[in-house]
């Protein structure tokens, strides 16, 4: 077992480097114009630079900030009216109509208005990350709640338990699943929402320094700030994806 | 096993927690409203099931067993007549959170919790848990031959192991009535065996009245006091039928000519 994991983890050490190799050696051996693909090493240099001298550590706070803040109020909300619309079929059907054009709007087309309304600080980018995280939470929310086995609601009405105790122990272990797999669309959505909100107009964040790069046809900063989003748009998948692995233990 | 035990004389209809119920089931009718046409599903029942009784109702498919009994648990409002249930503080429309346990066809347990935190459960949600609920517990499961398998989870035991954890977490709350709808419909015919002997062993250490809803003409005269057989829909008692066989009662008995005849006079009913 731990042999198998260590020559997956050397295969894929393995490829990067070979990856990073050709790279270097295409730039070289046709000799592209750094202004267009610079090598690795110079991507390096300036990701050290950016780490030193344009305060990057600062860029990805904010951008993670944005993020957390937005998906913990879009869960929150798309949680509440999960609940609520899962429990009562007469509210979903009256709101079905305008639930489905919601969200199968690009919300993302939001950000220019969003910037215009609440400015370039991190609160627009906040408001936009919400929107795009309370759909997929609010939907698959529904559907969690509508997936408990009708039977263990009558365990629990001869039980005469109370709403808090249904809650706490049936509906929420029961959504759960469902829920953390809208959680795992809204992160990667979040990331893409705070991205393209910087874009629109800000003066900090991953986007803003994509933004900075593009506009001084500094290609090197653009490719370093790709870098960093792509990591970090990693990181908050794995993360959600443990949450579900060690919360979800109980399945098949 | 340990203390020495005097050889019960009849049945104890008390546990620990107070007396098994007497249900009284009255004048009750029940027409489903559905799509299209009404569906009369029961007519005019009346039935007094005795405190720490074993009865059990045998009917064709679809003649109203399974709508009787959620009627007796409250699951379902009857469109007339009403059931009372008798306990020591007298006569009550409703019992408390508890007193009435509820065993599905199959198993309906907690997919996340373990078999000991399923059978738990039910008293941590009444506020009932504590040292002597835990011994009680240990009892049952050791009982129906659970023993070892506190920590599994419900993916990790076989059909019957999961039926066998539902039952056991209904005796759990030591419930004074006890509603069964097939229970053992999905066994192997074996495992079914095994488990009429369990039950009725854990019936006889925690007395409560029990209503039984089998297929089983054999499984209904093995186990019972009394067997009522309703006719095909809408529901009406058309036979109610003593068992007077000695108990304890083990599998043998079912060659007894006296089993037999109780056999054979309730397949003559329902042919
Ligand atoms: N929720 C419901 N809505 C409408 N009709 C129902 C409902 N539940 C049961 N019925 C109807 O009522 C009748 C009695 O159903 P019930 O489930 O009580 O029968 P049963 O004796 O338990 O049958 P079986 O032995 O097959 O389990 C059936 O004709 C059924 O179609
Ligand atoms: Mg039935």
């Amino acid at each position: 077992m731990g042999n198998a994991k260590a020559a997956k983890v050397a295969l894929h050490v393995g490829l990067f480097v070979a990856f990073v190799a050709v790279w270097h050696l295409y730039t070289v051996i046709a000799r592209v114009p750094a202004y267009l693909l610079p090598s690795p090493l110079t991507v390096w240099q300036k990701f050290l630079w950016t780490i030193d001298r344009a305060q990057l550590a600062r860029h990805v706070w904010v951008t993670l900030e944005e993020i957390l803040v937005g998906v913990a109020i879009g869960t929150v909300l798309g949680l509440v009216f999960g609940y609520v619309l899962g429990k009562s079929p007469a509210a979903e059907r009256i709101l079905s109509p305008y639930i489905l054009v919601a969200q199968t709007s690009p919300k993302i087309s939001f950000a220019p208005l969003f910037i215009l309304w609440f400015g370039l600080g991190m609160t627009s980018k906040v408001v936009l990350v919400t929107l795009v995280v309370f759909f997929p939470i609010m939907v698959n929310g529904i559907v969690g709640m509508r997936s408990v086995d009708p039977r263990l609601y009558e365990l629990m009405h001869l039980l005469k338990a109370s709403r808090w105790q249904i809650f706490r122990a049936l509906e929420l272990p029961t959504a759960m699943a469902s829920f953390l797999a809208g959680l795992r669309i809204a992160a990667t959505q979040s990331m893409v929402a705070a991205i393209i909100g910087e874009l629109m107009g800000a003066r900090e964040g991953l986007g803003y320094l994509l933004m900075l790069g593009h506009e001084t046809f500094d290609i090197t900063l653009v490719l370093v700030a790709v870098a960093v989003m792509s990591t970090l748009g990693l990181v908050l998948y794995l993360l959600v994806q443990q949450v579900e692995r060690s919360v979800l233990r109980w399945r098949d | 096993m340990g203390v020495a035990s005097v050889p019960s004389q009849g049945r104890p209809v008390g546990s620990s927690r107070g007396q098994a119920a007497r249900i009284r089931i009255l004048g009750v009718s029940h027409t489903y409203a559905g799509r299209g046409m009404p569906v009369k599903a029961l007519e005019n029942i009346n039935l007094t099931v005795e405190p720490g009784q074993f009865l059990s109702i045998i009917g064709p498919s679809g003649c109203g067993k399974s709508t009787l009994l959620r009627i007796v648990a409250g699951l379902v409002r009857s469109s007339d007549g009403e059931v009372v249930f008798e306990v020591d503080s007298g006569p009550v429309r409703e019992l408390p959170g508890g007193d009435i346990g509820f065993v599905f066809q199959d198993s309906v347990l907690l997919p996340w919790k373990t078999v000991w935190d399923n059978v738990i459960f039910p008293l941590q949600v009444l506020g009932r848990t504590g040292p002597q609920a835990e011994a009680t517990i240990r009892e049952l499961l050791e009982l129906a031959g659970l023993r070892g398998f506190e920590r599994a989870l419900p993916k990790e035991l076989s059909g019957g192991m999961r039926q066998r954890v539902s039952i056991v977490r209904a005796l759990a709350m030591e419930p004074r009535v006890l509603l069964m709808d097939e229970p053992f419909g999905a066994l192997d015919a074996l495992t079914r065996d095994r488990l009429n002997i369990e039950l009725l062993r854990l019936w006889d250490q925690h007395p409560m009245t029990i209503l039984f809803v089998t297929h089983s003409i054999e499984e209904a005269v093995f186990l019972s006091d009394r067997v009522v057989v309703m006719s095909p829909r809408p529901g009406r008692i058309v036979e109610d039928l003593a068992i007077e066989l000695d108990r304890p009662r083990a599998i043998e008995v079912r060659d007894e000519p006296a089993f037999r005849k109780y056999v054979a006079h309730l397949r003559g009913l329902l042919g």
